[in-house]
């Protein structure tokens, strides 16, 4: 530096800038290595979302597909066995008789009784404290 | 106050917001259904083929379910293990 003749009357000027420009530097420096690093990170795991929602796409689709051709399945099965019984029915209904209490029996059994849900004990103790 | 602002300013480097977000998927409609009532038989009726078409047809009711809540679990254990393959 001394030996450029207009720089050296400016030197201590020009080492303490320098002084405060080097650490900077390397901070931002550093900085920007860590910012790209974390960018290339956010860019695969993107990447890897997109692929993992493609694939959800896909089990969607076939359970989808899946559980509606069962279902069409256990339709059809019901269509053939409701016709069975058509065919058998007379003789069936000439051997037997029901009792209607039978029928009452099954109905109960087929009802789906609701019964008030009991609250959770923490809710419980809860709406005590809140109401004194 | 000095070194304070120092150790802030530093710090803030380290500082990032990942701007990645990850919903969890949706599940297909037709798993979204409810199960049906099961069917009551006619209370005047004295045919065994009359009930019999009423038992049978809750017997579908019960394997449509079936299916329905199989597939939920199988819908659930999919993507579960699909969502924890992204680290």
């Amino acid at each position: 530096m001394r030996v450029i003749p207009y720089i050296n009357q400016y030197r201590l000027i020009v080492q303490l800038i320098g002084l405060i420009l080097l650490p900077l530097g390397i901070y931002f420096e550093g900085g920007y290595g860590v910012e790209m690093a974390w960018r290339e990170k956010a860019k695969q795991l993107e990447e890897a979302i997109a692929i993992s929602e493609k694939k959800a796409g896909q089990v969607n689709e076939r359970i989808k597909y899946i559980t509606v051709e069962k279902i069409k399945t256990v339709k059809d099965v019901q269509v053939v066995i409701q016709d069975r019984i058509r065919e058998v029915a007379t003789k069936i209904d000439q051997e037997c008789k029901v009792d209607p209490e039978a029928i009452k029996i099954l109905n109960d059994s087929a009802k789906n009784i609701k019964k008030p849900t009991p609250r959770p004990l923490t809710l419980k103790l809860s709406m005590e404290l809140h109401n004194g | 106050m000095g070194k304070l602002l120092l150790l802030v300013l530093l710090l803030g480097g380290c500082v990032t917001t990942v701007p990645v977000q990850r919903h969890w998927p949706s599940a297909p409609p037709e798993l979204k259904q409810n199960c049906p009532e099961l069917n009551e038989v006619p209370i005047d009726t004295e045919k065994l083929s009359e009930v019999l078409k009423v038992v049978t047809s809750n017997y579908a009711l019960y394997h449509e379910c079936r299916i329905k809540m199989n597939a939920w679990a199988e819908w659930y254990d999919s993507q579960k293990r699909i969502f924890e393959e992204v680290k």
